[in-house]
């Protein structure tokens, strides 16, 4: 795919008065910034609207992007923010988390799927009890798997803040499971870890 | 006063044991990967493209008659500067004309005018008399009062100075008494009895 441009070169074409050119962008991303928005605890009936948000943002400030970072650290965080103020502005607290057939992936039984959408609405509700700031870095580290100074630039805080973030978020998560989700401990890793 | 302190010793414990009990129980990334993985395999497909480009569409729409290129702003600002010097020039022209016409509005606008002059000047005439009628009382008045301070001043002078002296001899005499005092003085332990 030699004629594929870099994201970079569709930012200059964009910003040079292009602006066809972000409908590229747009497609390459809109399913990083979707999944993340979902994972942050958007609930699915809302992640289109955010993330449709996320690229217009994208988009009015695309003049301040710096190419020394890749661009799915800047939507990580335009997208990270996005859903925070979307969850602070409705406060869905209460919300169930409703997963989509695309949760199967055809390899595993129906029962497993049922059991990780109980699993996965559960653990939702486990995260919204724990504070945004310390939800967010536990999120892009455990569940986007992103590495811990990716995680310091989209959250721009220093390493070490991350690190005792991601510290006192697993502890919040356990004690949260420990007190009202037991059924979400993993089969004897609870009793080992304390 | 001993329990307050415990009471305190004991409160300042339980924070430290609340503020650093979740740290403490970090049960470690492979504890969280495992409990989060089900989150981790939760996918969001949805397609946004002709919504964010339709937007983008509509704020462009929007911006586009703001949106002039430099030439056409330098070029609309010069022909609004033009037009307006023309419009200066053909007010000025017009009032030309009518006043070297001997128009009858123009005689009556020049009559009025010349009117309201005698009245503004009338009264700018009374208030410089009323001024001056003023300050001719209150100068003398003034120069009275110069005079005096000028006669009284080496007396004000040293009135300050005896002021202050005696100013500094208060607090000295004060001081003096004090550490007297002080020295005197029964001593008063903690407890609020006298030793």
């Amino acid at each position: 795919m030699a004629g594929e441009p870099t994201d970079v070169d569709l930012i200059r074409e964009v910003l040079a008065g292009r602006v066809e050119r972000f409908e590229i962008l747009v497609h390459r991303y809109q399913r990083l910034v979707a999944t993340a928005a979902l994972r942050m605890g958007t609930p699915r009936e809302e992640v289109e609207d955010v993330s449709s948000e996320v690229f217009y943002k994208v988009y009015r400030s695309l003049g301040r992007y710096r190419p020394e970072h890749a661009l799915s650290t800047w939507l990580y965080r335009i997208t990270v923010n996005a859903a925070l103020d979307r969850k602070r502005s409705t406060r869905h607290e209460s919300h169930m988390e409703e997963l989509s057939p695309t949760l199967a992936d055809g390899r595993r039984s129906v029962h497993e799927v049922a059991s990780d959408r109980e699993r996965a609405r559960l653990l939702q509700e486990a995260l919204e009890r724990i504070p945004g700031h310390y939800r967010s870095p536990l999120v892009l580290a455990h569940i986007e798997g992103l590495p811990l100074e990716e995680i310091a630039r989209i959250l721009d805080l220093p390493e070490g803040t991350v690190k005792s973030r991601l510290f006192r978020a697993r502890a919040m998560l356990k004690e949260i499971i420990r007190r009202h989700y037991p059924s979400l401990a993993p089969q004897g890793a609870l009793e080992s870890a304390s | 006063m001993k329990r307050d302190r415990k009471n305190t010793l004991h409160r300042r414990a339980w924070f430290r044991w609340i503020r650093s009990r979740p740290a403490e129980g970090d049960p470690g990334e492979r504890w969280a990967a495992e409990v989060l993985l089900p989150l981790r395999r939760q996918k969001a497909e949805c397609n946004v493209v002709s919504q964010v480009m339709a937007r983008i569409a509509a704020e462009r729409g929007e911006l586009g008659t703001a949106r002039l290129s430099p030439r056409a702003r330098r070029l609309a600002w010069a022909s609004s500067l033009m037009l307006a010097c023309a419009s200066l020039a053909f007010l000025v022209s017009t009032l030309l004309v009518l006043v070297g016409g001997g128009d009858e509005g123009v005689r009556q606008i020049v009559g009025l005018g010349l009117s309201c002059w005698h009245v503004l000047a009338f009264f700018g005439r009374l208030a410089a008399d009323l001024g001056a009628r003023i300050l001719a009382g209150v100068l003398p008045i003034l120069r009275a009062l110069w005079t005096v301070l000028e006669v009284a001043a080496p007396l004000l002078r040293g009135a300050g100075i005896v002021a202050a002296a005696g100013g500094v001899l208060s607090i000295l005499f004060s001081a003096f008494v004090f550490a007297g005092a002080r020295k005197t003085a029964p001593r008063v332990n903690f407890q609020g009895g006298i030793r």
